[in-house]
């Protein structure tokens, strides 16, 4: 018999905690910002830089449940339909942030890039529970882009349950 | 065991105004988003210059981890978080696990931390936290 107290119930019933095992039956996508010297992919300080949309990522089809930033130590290349970019070092993306918006531009959330990479959270996934969402309101932005050129790019590992 | 699940997010932060004093409450500064009635605040995350170099307000966080502590305190002033250390709340030094509460509405402006040591700390600087929150 296993006993679960009421508060853990309430939490886990409202979607605010859930066990620390793997991700089972969950769908993973990569995405990616291939940083650019001029246009909407340039790394400007304060500057948003938004994803494009997805015809996966859709709040009408799908929860993410979870994401993860891939730093340089985690996998040093993206190979993007805009040629190959290297990842964003743990230390520069101490200076972004990643910005999830909903249809009207609310900001649902806005976490620190590092506070999103594997490696430094003990392999503890970031579970999330966003089923209202409109991806390409959602965005980044550097504090400060001196680390940061168009040799970059931001990688994003996306997990999401179909509803 | 069980980890936080992110709803809803906002980053909050608590500014060392003037040169470092321990048994200065350093009062956080006001969120207006976060004052709504059906607002349930059931986790947080501290975060040093090892997460997050610069605030969105522009402030230098804290490098020194050892020497700070926060309260929280809900609507009803009951301080339900006392005097918590700051570098056990965040989140890399937990082995990813996240400050989890017992749901409950706070008011922010209430809520402080203090530095039980100044060493290593600047004036101008920021002790932040990422709340996470939902709407019931």
């Amino acid at each position: 018999m296993q006993v679960v107290s009421p508060l853990v119930e309430k939490m886990t019933e409202k979607r605010w905690i859930r066990p620390t095992q793997g991700r089972q039956g969950e769908n993973l996508k990569s995405v990616y910002l291939p940083f650019t010297t001029t246009g909407i992919y340039s790394v400007l300080t304060g500057k948003s830089i938004y994803f494009q949309p997805d015809s996966t990522l859709t709040s009408d089809k799908v929860v993410i449940t979870g994401i993860e930033f891939v730093d340089f130590a985690t996998n040093n290349t993206i190979n993007s339909n805009n040629g190959d970019r290297t990842t964003i070092a743990a230390t520069e993306a101490t200076l972004g942030y990643f910005v999830l918006s909903n249809s009207k531009r609310e900001i649902i959330a806005q976490i620190p890039l590092a506070c999103l990479i594997l490696r430094l959270n003990g392999g503890r996934p970031t579970f999330t529970y966003w089923d209202d969402f409109q991806w390409e309101n959602c965005s980044i932005y550097f504090s400060n882009s001196a680390g940061t050129s168009a040799a970059n790019g931001a990688w994003f590992k996306v997990f999401y349950t179909t509803k | 065991m069980n980890n936080l699940i992110i709803k809803r997010s906002q980053i909050v932060e608590a500014v060392i105004n003037g040169a470092p004093a321990t048994g200065v409450r350093y009062y956080f500064t006001d969120i207006p988003n976060l004052a709504a009635n059906n607002l349930r605040l059931y986790g947080l995350e501290g975060f040093s210059s090892t997460q997050l170099a610069t605030t969105p307000t522009g402030y230098t966080t804290v490098s020194t981890t050892t020497g700070i502590v926060v309260t929280l305190r809900d609507t009803n002033k009951v301080e339900f978080l006392y005097q918590m250390p700051f570098y056990t709340t965040i989140r890399a030094n937990n082995y990813g696990a996240y400050t989890i509460l017992q749901p409950r509405t706070i008011n922010l402006t209430d809520c402080y931390v203090t530095l039980t040591n100044t060493a290593g700390l600047s004036a101008s600087q920021s002790v932040a936290f990422n709340l996470y929150y939902d709407l019931v």
